[in-house]
């Protein structure tokens, strides 16, 4: 029986997460304490949030886990830069202050913050650690694990399978072959933020056509096994710090969009932009289904859990489930270096002798405090009062064509907003979802937005759903009707999220079925740019800068 | 002493190129100090508090977007606003000490502003009214820290504001020096690199290709 | 006195790989390492000041 704090830190998205008894008791990530977007510096508001939800002191912890072995990771640049010599002078000059000065250390930094001896403080590897988060947190046993990112220590790929201890890695693909670099190449060459962008040239691809398919199969190549292999030059061998692919990519699809330009799709720039994005989507989708199909043979396994920062990809997921040999799929939905905290506690916790317990809910994070809320909201001389019936209440607004910021319970672990920190409309209303995008949160015109349904409803309105991804919004399906055109992508998909019985989201939705609605918008409660919000002040700021046209947090009713 | 002052804060001004940079760098410095008033705001313990860290947040947000522009219009191109984090004042100093170093950096602030107002009233009138926006915001946020000192912080406050002063200095000796070991570091790594050139022949990195599969 | 401990595994490490010869030339970059650490590390982010150049 023992106390396990897994953390990821230092490279992008770094959370906390504790595992007690073999039980998942908390996870968070940084960013949404600190307000930093991606923030990748040691979680020290998240390890404590996290040690204050489980109710427990450092002191008692048995183990502190780091997700990835930081001695592996130093090696690696250091024989790549050298390797590349001398191209790889800049990238060793940068790369090695950034070791040397900070990651190299992040052990004892752990130690130094929760004031614990450093014995106490161990690293799982980083794959197995995102195979550790998907396997324990998937619904079904017969598994294989996919692990799919940019790079952990040396490899880019990894096929798990389950082991009393932690995941045991059955075979990997080394760095530089990388589907999660090729990917974030593309997204900087459309001029996206990489760590940020990725979702936003998911969803520009369905604006394009892959006219770009053949230089796609030149720059990733796919072999009879399901491995891939990167033309390393035409991303600059990744050794670039001002871009992330070099003049080779440009001389094949032309040149880079400028960052920050606004978006318009009738003209020929944005059109071809859009094309190379539909391009390196269907290049993705294609790589990833012949993984998925390697796994199966290597492993025979029934199921697929998948993690690793490209599983966010959910239409390559939705291929995967439909096109794939597995008969189900899970990606847990932190399935970026943010998981990998939680995988580490979960190795931690394997190797300490405890048994995995209980079944996921992704409800991880700190509370909200209507209390609190209410308070400050006065002060901020904003309306403020407890309602009786937060849900029926809610759903006349919504009915009537309000925009509803929505805050219940524990915050949301992984990206996707699932009730707890939401933005809520109606699902068939285009001028809703257009005056969310311009006005609300600032994104870019062509970004689609999720629909929420009940269980009960969900295949009536979509194809494929529910699923075992469908409750964490991780994959997309093909919307039925035109019902929800305020959900539905130009391609005619959703990313859908279904709601099981129980809980005030589902309270919400049925009080939206008395208003003759069957399901409605579900976006993060967040402006562009911005992470989650997590703490009542942060969703009271969002209120008064974005103006959504009422907050709920609990039973508090916050209007201007 | 003034002009003097006004001389030095201005300087940048009249070097061709440094005017985008240094609005940009301005904005980021707004960006943070947003981040930091959030937090804060999360983490204070009184309703009311909270309520005035979020409503300075607010304004620090909107200058760091006021500046961001300035900053493109002033390059005459779009430029990215860089995230670089935020140096969690109040989580390393707790609330008397975080104060005092609000007060002191936007008592700062407003002076540094004054000077660039003053400058650009005849040079460029949009930016003077852009900047005279702010430096409204900038009076009144120096005020209510103020008034935080002298009220539920009176108790400590001059303890708290040596505190904040030592750290301030502390946090621009380290900029500095972040900037001068730049430049030694960078050619000391290259030094190395180049004496490590023998060993590139073995690192020679054998692409791994395929599965490499486990035994 | 944590870091000896880092300091021991990282050479743990590269011994166990039998890459000795990395073992010099690590040697020297924590050596240089000692210079961020005397300037508390890498880019470094200053609220509430206004740059002067």
């Amino acid at each position: 029986m023992a106390a396990v704090l897994g953390v990821s830190a230092h490279y992008h998205d770094a959370a906390a997460a504790l595992v007690v008894d073999g039980r998942i008791v908390a996870a968070q990530q940084e960013e949404r304490l600190s307000r930093v977007k991606n923030d990748p510096s040691l979680p020290q508001l998240a390890i404590d949030a996290c040690l204050a939800l489980g109710g427990i002191d450092a002191a008692a912890l048995d183990r502190v886990v780091f997700y990835e072995n930081p001695y592996r990771k130093l090696e690696r640049v250091l024989v790549g830069s050298l390797a590349a010599f001398p191209r790889g002078a800049g990238f060793f000059r940068r790369a090695l202050r950034s070791q040397l000065g900070d990651k190299l250390w992040v052990l004892d930094q752990l130690a130094a913050h929760l004031g614990v001896p450093r014995e106490r403080v161990g690293f799982v590897d980083h794959h197995q650690s995102h195979a550790a988060s998907a396997l324990d947190c998937a619904p079904f046993d017969d598994a294989v694990a996919l692990t799919v990112d940019g790079v952990g220590e040396d490899e880019s790929t990894a096929l798990w399978a389950p082991a009393d201890d932690g995941p045991r890695r059955i075979a990997s693909i080394g760095y530089p072959h990388s589907l999660g670099l090729f990917y974030a190449a593309i997204t900087a060459y459309l001029g996206f933020r990489v760590n940020e962008g990725e979702y936003k040239v998911m969803g520009l691809a369905a604006f394009g056509r892959p006219r770009f398919r053949e230089a796609m199969e030149q720059l990733l190549r796919v072999s009879s096994d399901g491995s891939f292999r990167l033309r390393t030059s035409a991303f600059g061998d990744h050794l670039r710090a001002d871009r992330a692919y070099g003049d080779e990519l440009l001389a094949m699809l032309g040149p880079a969009r400028e960052p920050e330009c606004p978006w318009d799709l009738q003209s020929d720039d944005d059109r071809r932009f859009a094309d190379v994005a539909a391009s390196a989507q269907l290049a993705l989708e294609e790589v990833m289904l012949a993984l998925a199909r390697a796994a199966h043979e290597q492993s025979g396994a029934r199921h697929l859990a998948l993690a690793g920062g490209v599983a966010l990809n959910c239409c390559a997921n939705a291929r995967v489930l439909a096109e794939g040999p597995f008969e189900r799929v899970f990606v847990q939905p932190a399935a970026g270096d943010a998981g990998g905290a939680l995988g580490a506690a979960l190795v931690g916790a394997r190797q300490a002798g405890d048994s995995i317990q209980g079944v996921f809910d992704p409800a991880l994070g700190i509370a909200a405090d209507a209390g609190r809320a209410l308070a400050v909201a006065r002060h901020l001389g904003l309306q403020a009062e407890r309602v009786d019936d937060p849900e029926r209440e809610a759903a006349e607004r919504l009915a009537e064509g309000a925009i509803v910021a929505w805050v219940r319970g524990r915050s949301e672990w992984g990206p996707r907003a699932l009730g707890q920190r939401s933005l809520l409309s109606r699902a068939d209303d285009v001028t809703l979802r257009d005056v969310l995008n311009r006005r609300i949160k600032g994104r870019e015109p062509f970004r689609p937005f999720a629909p929420v349904v009940r269980d009960a409803h969900a295949s009536a309105l979509f194809e494929g759903a529910p699923s075992d991804m469908t409750p964490t919004m991780t994959t997309v399906c093909r919307v039925k009707g035109d019902s929800l055109p305020g959900c539905t992508h130009v391609d005619g998909t959703a990313r859908v999220q279904t709601v099981a019985g129980g809980g005030a989201l589902d309270g919400l939705l049925q009080a939206m079925e008395r208003q003759g609605q069957r399901a409605l918008l579900n976006t993060s409660l967040n402006a562009a740019g911005e992470p989650l919000v997590a703490h009542v002040t942060d969703a009271l700021d969002f209120f008064v800068r974005r103006k959504p046209d009422v907050l709920y947090v609990d039973d508090v009713r916050i209007t201007r | 002493m003034r002009a003097l002052a006004d001389f030095v804060y201005t300087l940048s001004w009249r070097i061709p190129g440094r005017r985008w940079r240094r609005l940009l760098a301005f904005a980021e410095a707004e960006a943070e100090s947003a981040l930091e008033l959030r937090c804060a705001a999360a983490a204070t313990v009184d309703p009311e508090r909270a309520a005035l860290y979020l409503k300075h947040a607010a304004d620090e947000a909107r200058h760091a977007q006021i500046l961001h522009r300035r900053a493109a219009l002033a390059r005459g191109a779009p430029v990215t606003l860089p995230r670089r984090g935020h140096g969690r004042l109040y989580e390393r100093f707790g609330e008397r000490v975080f104060v005092a170093y609000v007060h002191r950096g936007e008592r700062r602030g407003r002076r540094q502003f004054e000077a660039h107002v003053r400058f650009f009233e005849e040079r460029d009138p949009p930016l003077a009214a852009a900047l005279t926006s702010i430096l409204t915001d900038e009076r009144r946020h120096e005020r209510y820290t103020g008034e935080l000192l002298e009220g539920p912080f009176a108790d400590g406050a001059a303890r708290a504001r040596r505190r904040a002063r030592l750290a301030d200095l502390g946090h621009r000796w380290r900029r500095a020096g972040a900037a001068l070991t730049a430049p030694l570091f960078a050619l000391l790594m290259l030094v190395l690199y180049l004496l490590a050139a023998p060993l590139a022949l073995g690192a020679r990195a054998r692409e791994a290709d395929g599965w490499r599969k486990e035994d | 006195m944590s870091r000896f401990t880092t300091l021991r595994e990282l050479v743990a490490h590269f011994v166990g790989q039998r890459k000795f010869f990395f073992i010099p030339l690590l040697l020297v970059l924590l050596l240089a390492g000692g210079l961020l650490l005397l300037t508390g590390g890498l880019s470094y982010v200053a609220p509430f000041v206004y740059s002067l150049f």
